[in-house]
C-alpha cells in the first residue's frame, strides 16, 4: 500500500524524484495531487511507509526541493514531513 | 573544382551553429514531435508527463557533462544570449562593478553597456593582446570592492583563443565576485566542469559543440545565486501565486519551453558524452593545425589568434591582403561551395584587439564531423583566390 504521498512545487521535481526511485528500485506510483494537498504542481509520489526513510535520505542527498509528505486520514491528508 | 565526400556543402561554420547534427538529433526530435510533444509540466496527463521526462533526461544529462549534481540548477534557454542576459540583468544592482575583457561577444557587452547606461553599473574591460589572451594580473587590479561579477568567454569566437578559467575564478572569489562563463565556444568540445573550475554561473548554446538544434541553450546557476528572472509568466506550478515561483528550474523557465529541441538536444549532448568532449575538442584542434599549416603556405594570407602548436578551439581566422573578408567569404561560398563567416563575427572590440577593424576576417571554423578534404579544399580555393588579387 502507497499510503504516503510526497507532493512538489515543480513537476521536473517530481520527475527527478521518479528517476532517483527508479534508479534506487524503490517502489512508488506517480499519482496526481489530491485536492486536500496545496502544491504546485499535479504530480506526487506515492510510496509505502517502510521506504519512507530511503525516500527522504535520497530527497536530502539529491538537493529535491519537496513540498511535504503526507499521510491519508479519511478525507483529510495530514502532513508527516 | 570536385567537392569531397559528396556533401552539397564543405561547411565550415560550425562556430555559428553545427550542422549537419547527427542522425539520432533528428530522430529524437522526430519521435518527440510525434508521440510526446505535449506541454511538459501542464496538466498530468501520460503525454504531458512523457514531455516532462524528456526535460529531465536532457538537464540530467547536461549535467553528466558540466559536473553539475542537482541538474535542476540548470534552466533551459533558447540560446547563449538569453542565458548571458539572464545571469547579467538578473543579478546586478544600481551600484555594482563588473570585470569583463576586450574579447568579449556582443552578447555580452550589449547586455553590459545596457546595465551601465540604464542601471548605474560600473564596467571595466581588461585588454588583451592580439592572439587573445589576457593578463590574469591585470584582471585582477582592475577588481574593487564593490565588483560584483566577473564575465568572460571560455574561447574567442574569433580569435580560438582560450581563457585560463579556473585562474580566473580564483581571482574572482579571492575579490568576493561570482565568475560568469559564456562557453558558447567551449561546450561540447572542452571539459568543464563548474564544481572543479569554480564556475558560479555558465552560459551555454545547445545549437554548436553540443549538436542540438537551433532555439536551444541554457545556464547553469549555483545553487546558492539567486537571479531575478527576466521573464515571468506560467510554469504549470503553483499557479494560485502572483508571484514567479521561487523553486528551480521553473523560476526561469516561464512559458512552454522548446519541448521538440530539448529532445533533440538531448540525444546531442549524449553523443558528446559518448564521444568525450576532450577526444572531439583534440580532433578539431588537430585539424586547425592542419589548417593553419597549409593556409601559411598561402601568398598574402595571415592567420588570426594563438600560434601554430598552442591551445585553441575549432576556429581559424584569417585576412588576405588586398581583398576584403566579405570579398572572400562570398567567392568561396558562389565557386566553391564553402560556407565560412566573414566580417565583425558582433565582436568589434576584439577586432579591434587584432588589429582587423578595418575589413573584418574571414572565420573557419571545423566542427565534429570535419574532414581533412575539407579542410584541404579551402586551402585550395584560398590559394587561386589569392592569385586573383
Ligand atoms: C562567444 C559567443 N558568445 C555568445 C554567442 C551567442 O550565442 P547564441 O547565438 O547561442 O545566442 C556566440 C555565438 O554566436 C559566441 O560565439
Amino acid at each position: 500500500m502507497n499510503e504516503l504521498v510526497m507532493a512538489f512545487d515543480s513537476s521536473q521535481q517530481a520527475l527527478r524524484t521518479e528517476m532517483l526511485l527508479e534508479d534506487a528500485a524503490v517502489e512508488f506510483e506517480l499519482v496526481p495531487t489530491p485536492a486536500e494537498i496545496t502544491a504546485g504542481c499535479a504530480l506526487c509520489v506515492a510510496f509505502g511507509e517502510d521506504s519512507l526513510e530511503r525516500v527522504m535520505t535520497i530527497v536530502g542527498e539529491e538537493s529535491i526541493e519537496i513540498r511535504g509528505v503526507f499521510r491519508k486520514n479519511g478525507s483529510a491528508y495530514d502532513q508527516t514531513v | 573544382m570536385n567537392r569531397p565526400d559528396d556533401k552539397a556543402v564543405i561547411y565550415l561554420d560550425h562556430a555559428a551553429t553545427s550542422w549537419p547534427k547527427p542522425e539520432a538529433v533528428l530522430e529524437a526530435m522526430t519521435r518527440s514531435m510525434q508521440e510526446e510533444a505535449a506541454n511538459p509540466g501542464r496538466g498530468a496527463h501520460r503525454m504531458a508527463v512523457s514531455a516532462g521526462r524528456v526535460l529531465m533526461r536532457t538537464r540530467m544529462s547536461l549535467g553528466r557533462l558540466f559536473g553539475v549534481s542537482n541538474p535542476n540548477d540548470i534552466a533551459f534557454m533558447p540560446n547563449t544570449t538569453a542565458a548571458l542576459n539572464q545571469a547579467i540583468k538578473g543579478l546586478l544592482l544600481p551600484g555594482d562593478h563588473v570585470v569583463a575583457t576586450m574579447i568579449e561577444h556582443n552578447s555580452v557587452r550589449r547586455p553590459l553597456e545596457y546595465m551601465r547606461r540604464r542601471h548605474g553599473v560600473q564596467v571595466d574591460y581588461v585588454q588583451a593582446d592580439e592572439s587573445g589572451t589576457i593578463d590574469t594580473a591585470e584582471l585582477s587590479s582592475l577588481c574593487r570592492a564593490n565588483t560584483r561579477l566577473i564575465v568572460c568567454n571560455h574561447s574567442s569566437n574569433l580569435l580560438g583563443s582560450i581563457l585560463p578559467v579556473a585562474d580566473i575564478a580564483q581571482i574572482a572569489r579571492s575579490h568576493g565576485a561570482y565568475l560568469l562563463v559564456d562557453a558558447a565556444q567551449s561546450a561540447g568540445t572542452m571539459e568543464i566542469d563548474v564544481e572543479r573550475l569554480g564556475i558560479d554561473l555558465l552560459a551555454f548554446p545547445g545549437h554548436k559543440g553540443l549538436l542540438g538544434p537551433q532555439g536551444t541553450g541554457g545556464l547553469y546557476i549555483r545553487p546558492a545565486i539567486d537571479l531575478t528572472p527576466l521573464m515571468h509568466g506560467g510554469t504549470g506550478s503553483q499557479s494560485e501565486e502572483a508571484e514567479q515561483p521561487s523553486v528551480r528550474p521553473d523560476r526561469y523557465e516561464a512559458g512552454t519551453p522548446n519541448t521538440v529541441g530539448i529532445a533533440g538536444l538531448g540525444a546531442g549532448v549524449r553523443h558528446v558524452l559518448e564521444e568525450g568532449a576532450a577526444v572531439i575538442g583534440r580532433r578539431e584542434w588537430e585539424l586547425t593545425q592542419l589548417l593553419m599549416e597549409q593556409l601559411s603556405s598561402v601568398d598574402g594570407l595571415n592567420l588570426l589568434g594563438p600560434k601554430l602548436g598552442e591551445p585553441r578551439t575549432g576556429i581559424v581566422s584569417f585576412t588576405l591582403d588586398g581583398m576584403d573578408a566579405a570579398e572572400i567569404a562570398f567567392r568561396l561560398d558562389r565557386h566553391y561551395g564553402i560556407a565560412v563567416r566573414a566580417g565583425y563575427h558582433c565582436t568589434p572590440l576584439a577586432h579591434r584587439t587584432a588589429g582587423t577593424t578595418a575589413g573584418g576576417a574571414v572565420r573557419s571554423s571545423v566542427g565534429y564531423d570535419t574532414t581533412r578534404a575539407e579542410t584541404e579544399a579551402l586551402t585550395e580555393a584560398m590559394r587561386e583566390i589569392a592569385r586573383s588579387v
